[in-house]
């Protein structure tokens, strides 16, 4: 959820250059801890104060509290400040304020809207920023344990939190089932490993193809420890910005398309025969990046001009031009923008977490084999054709034999170790995710999914061996997806730039989403199991951006060939 | 929870209504399929009927639905009336996922019929519940050869004979009546053409050297085909193949026009099916301009075509008779081409794959009905529907346009039909003995 950028800066047009070096970075200092104290105004009783390792924590019971608390863990945080002038990220970062319930604490509406409902409401800042799962969890208990102490009147307890914050729920759920009623992991980010390591992996690979293709001075692995190598970090992510807004700018006003001068590795040939855009999408394809991002359908044409017959013909070709050729481009245009952050400053905190060296490898990858057949045959007009294809697979496999990501082995291991989340149920859980969202993106929940399946039929197996009843079922995922069609355009014939689109970017649910979540998950703790196959099927018929999970068939690790 | 009311509301009132009826053939009981009820079958399909795409391909959806209204009005199949649901799906590849989610997830259709597009059923079929939920997907429009693979596709059934087998039947043919002649292509890179290229490459045909020429799917709607012509016209090709689809054959005869087509230019044109309904080639370019539509003309004028189905000219074949009276009547204010005749015969196939399967039919019935009975189906088309290995027609006519766009068998008399296979190792093509059924009394199928 911190990963989130601030909207009100997101304007693509800003995306400009920007001076970085030698800025100021902000890196946290230790902090005191501090005992909890509690007020009450406005018929909710707030407490603050912090556990054993520091962590910030907050809790709000309404006076009609209706006996259900809401365990809330936030998502990432960088771990330093970004220094103001990065664009969409400045100031972002280091974030350690406690946090109760999504968009708090700048926006309070989903948290007031739950206390008025009657839920009891907590939450951690966390002792640290960056990856944190595993102290996140140890902090989490010692609040439980400090909350259900305060107020007895506690009879359930849900835990929910989204991106990171999803992963330290499901870690909480497997490590201390008895704490908690029920689980909400949302976006739960897992197998780092295969996102990030060993086999080149989503964030691997769009950020080694998009240096590799548009800009060779990008950094992206191997950042220098300390405040340094966060400014390196910093700088990857403006030449990121940089060379994607040297792409769009001419594809959202015309359909014109141009190669950003920083492309050297690309020969003057490729570059004459293909369209920038092209190798564009083919990152996002062969990275498993979403296709269609909050701005981009993938479908919407450009206006049609019925003025004439004549106008109307070429206007409808336009129009069909930009849905097959343009908007793929421009959603991974977007949705890179949306994950360079995650690429360049977790990757730099990964870094400095595991040694300070690389640990990603892209040796044995098969770049041409993650292309499908029907990425092939779907994609065909955006690539530039079958030619186009082969022409951009020949070039990464020529970018590949030069200059491969080699990872060191120690760095590697140690980043494995941090693979924590195993995805076993304990507690009754229904997952979320939405199928166009930027990092955690489709297979990490299709893995959630997998493993809940498998676990579950074990159980059955092992009672039907024992002439047991099948045990009831504990898992549940639920996918929002964004409606078919929702780009706009402005009087000019340029895109409208969207941000809220749900189903789309990072951890976007509406509020309504929102509610029904934790309606689902006070259910699930109050029955002790999932609420029935027909109130989830009523969820998701109540909301056109609700899907049911049994019913798509997502992106896997094994499908996208990580 | 809510839908399922509303069904029961709906049965019952359906059921209130008919009650006092004695209708014969009418199923005893409501089947357990989705989208089939006790007194409708819903079915659903996908087609380009906005958009660049679209002109031409846009009316095989409608008159689809014109002939099963006339099934309808005269009982429909079994008692049950047929409901077709068609979604646009602008040619947009992610556009199709997104309206077959919503046919078979939300609307809850029985099977899907007549689904138009190579790149945008590849899609579908990849992230759609298809082949997880066993949905009957019958008679796709496309030529690609890759549908027709049970194992891949267990539901998926084709309606055009391959883009292998024609380009196979193509190459016999020019080798039979321009032996010698330098050859050239223009063909779409995609799947479309690769599938074409691999038909011509079985059957040894080669092509003059500059003379194999491609375009960019949709490419030629805003760069336009000049280069390519250019080449083809510079290579000296004699005989010259365009492999594309309806839009790109306009740009590309109107293209060869501006070249001296006719005058200093004179190539024999042979184009592919998909790609070669007069009406809509004349259509397209008089959108642009009068002249541009004369030019197309002037190319089109003398130009092979193949076909699979009779011509829609050929007011003497019982089942052009027959689909022209119910164009007339369902179909209101629809110009009678080549586009109507192909969705009305494809209904009329789905009408009796439906009655195959029974009274009280299922997915899993449908399939099978369409498996084993497929072959003898009542059909326009000239050769046999080998629905057995889920591949559609398996032959060839070859005809020449005249100087009103009007096409005719090329050796005048009741066209010669050619069949092949979709192998690759092979170039085999032979006559076809196929002796066509006669029309069902009426253009209303009995069979089961």
């Amino acid at each position: 959820m911190r990963l989130t950028l601030n909207k009100t800066r997101r304007n693509m047009a800003l995306l400009l250059s920007v001076a970085l070096v030698g800025a100021v970075l902000g890196f946290p200092s230790a902090a005191t801890a501090a005992e909890p104290t509690c007020t009450t105004a406005n018929a909710v009783t707030t407490c603050t104060g912090e556990t054993s390792d520091t962590a910030k924590y907050e809790v709000r019971v309404p006076a009609d509290f209706n006996g259900t608390l809401l365990l809330w863990s936030h998502g990432y945080t960088y771990v330093a400040k970004i220094p103001a002038q990065v664009p969409l990220l400045g100031g972002a970062g280091n974030d350690l304020r406690p946090t109760i319930a999504p968009g708090a604490p700048d926006s309070m509406g989903i948290a007031d809207s739950l206390l008025n409902q009657g839920y009891a409401l907590a939450g951690s800042g966390f002792a640290v920023p960056g990856w944190n799962a595993e102290s996140a969890v140890k902090t989490n208990v010692e609040l439980l344990g400090i909350v259900k102490k305060k107020f007895p009147t506690i009879k359930r307890t849900v835990a929910w939190g989204a991106s990171l914050g999803g992963t330290i729920t499901q870690r909480l759920a497997e490590t201390n089932p008895k704490l908690i009623d029920a689980a909400l992991p949302i976006m739960a980010f897992n197998n780092i490993d295969k996102v990030t390591g060993s086999n080149g992996g989503y964030g691997t690979d769009a950020v080694w193809l998009f240096k590799m293709f548009f800009d060779p001075s990008i950094q992206g692995f191997g950042y220098t420890a300390g405040p340094a190598g966060f400014g390196q970090a910093a700088q990857d992510f403006g030449k990121v910005l940089a060379a994607i807004v040297a792409i769009q700018g001419g594809l959202t006003k015309s359909g014109a398309d141009t190669w950003p001068a920083t492309a050297t590795l690309v020969p003057a040939a490729v570059k004459a025969a293909l369209p920038a855009r092209s190798a564009l999408l083919m990152i996002g394809l062969l990275s498993g990046m979403p296709i269609r991002s909050a701005s981009f359908d993938g479908v919407t044409g450009t206006p049609i001009d019925t003025s004439s017959v004549a106008a109307a013909s070429a206007s409808t070709s336009a129009a069909t031009g930009f849905s097959l050729a343009v908007q793929p481009a421009l959603a991974v245009a977007e949705n890179m923008v949306n994950i360079a952050g995650f690429a360049t400053f977790a990757r730099y905190d990964l870094e400095s977490q595991t040694g300070n060296k690389n640990f990603a490898d892209n040796q044995k990858v098969d770049y041409a084999k993650k292309l499908s057949e029907e990425e092939r045959a779907t994609y065909n007009v955006a690539l530039s054709g079958e030619a186009g294809i082969d022409g951009l697979l020949a070039l990464v496999a020529g970018f590949q034999k030069a200059a491969p990501l080699k990872a060191d082995a120690d760095a590697l291991a140690k980043l494995q170790k941090l693979d924590t989340m195993t995805g076993k149920i304990n507690v009754p859980t229904i997952a979320f995710n939405n199928t166009e969202e930027t990092v955690e993106f489709q297979p990490m929940m299709a893995w959630q999914i997998e493993k809940a399946n498998a676990q579950y039929a074990a159980e059955v197996a092992a009672a039907k061996a024992k002439k047991k009843k099948a045990p009831a079922k504990k898992f549940a995922a639920i996918w929002g997806q964004p409606l078919d069609e929702y780009t706009k355009f402005n009087a000019d014939g340029t895109p409208k730039v969207q941000t809220d689109t749900p189903g789309t970017a990072h951890v976007k649910f509406s509020f309504p989403q929102w509610m029904d979540m934790v309606r689902l998950g006070d259910m699930a703790a109050r029955l002790k199991r999932l609420p029935s196959d027909a109130i989830l099927q009523l969820t998701r018929e109540s909301d056109p951006n609700w899907y049911p999970a049994d019913e798509f068939d997502a992106d896997t690790f094994e499908s996208i060939g990580s | 929870m809510i839908r399922a009311l509303n069904n029961r509301i709906r049965v019952g009132a359906a059921v209130a209504a008919i009650a006092g009826l004695a209708l014969s053939g009418v199923p005893a009981k409501a089947a357990d399929a989705p989208g089939v009820t006790k007194d409708t079958i819903t079915l659903g399909m996908t087609s380009a009927q906005s958009g660049a795409a679209s002109p031409g391909y846009n009316k095989v959806g409608p008159a689809m639905r014109a002939y099963f209204d006339y099934i309808n009005e005269k009982g429909g199949v079994y008692g049950r009336k047929i409901v077709l649901k068609l979604e646009d799906d602008k040619y947009v590849p992610t556009n199709a996922v997104n309206k077959v989610n919503k046919l078979i997830l939300r609307d809850k259709v029985f099977a899907l019929v007549g689904n138009l597009g190579t790149a945008t059923h590849t899609a579908a079929l990849k992230k759609t519940p298809i082949i997880k939920q066993q949905v009957p997907d019958l008679f796709v429009n496309t030529g690609y050869s890759g549908f027709a693979s049970p194992k891949k596709y267990p539901t998926t059934f084709m309606y055009l004979p391959s883009y292998i087998m024609e380009a196979k039947v193509m190459s016999k043919y020019i080798k039979d009546k321009f032996p010698g002649k330098k050859i050239g292509i223009l063909y779409q890179d995609d799947d479309f053409g690769k599938d074409g290229l691999a038909g011509f490459k079985a059957a040894g045909l080669t092509f003059v050297a500059g003379g194999t020429q491609k375009y960019a799917s949709l490419s030629q709607a805003t760069v336009g085909l000049t280069a390519q012509m250019t080449e083809l016209k510079s290579s000296g090709a004699e005989v010259i193949i365009i492999f594309g689809v309806t839009s790109a054959t306009a740009v590309a005869l109107r293209t060869a026009a501006a070249l001296g087509y006719g005058t200093t230019w004179g190539p024999q044109f042979i184009m592919g099916s998909v790609g070669a309904d007069p009406t809509t080639l004349l259509t397209l370019a008089g959108a642009t301009t009068a002249e541009a539509r004369a030019a197309t003309l002037r190319s089109l004028t003398g130009a092979l075509s193949l076909s699979f189905l009779p011509a829609a000219t050929d007011t003497e074949d019982e089942y052009v008779k027959k689909f022209i009276e119910i164009n007339t009547a369902y179909n209101k204010g629809v110009v009678w081409d080549n586009n109507v005749l192909v969705g009305m015969n494809q209904a009329m196939l789905v009408v009796q794959a439906l009655r195959a399967a029974g009274q009280n039919p299922t997915r899993a019935s449908l399939i099978a009905a369409l498996k084993s009975k497929g072959g003898t189906f009542a059909s326009a088309g000239y050769s046999k529907l080998d629905s057995a290995n889920n591949v559609g027609y398996t032959g060839y006519w070859v005809g020449r346009y005249n100087s009103t766009g009007v096409i005719a068998p090329v050796d005048g008399g009741k066209p010669v039909v050619y069949t092949a296979d979709s192998s690759t190792s092979n170039g085999d093509v032979a006559v076809s003995t196929f002796t066509r059924p006669a029309m069902p009394a009426d253009g209303v199928p009995t069979n089961s």
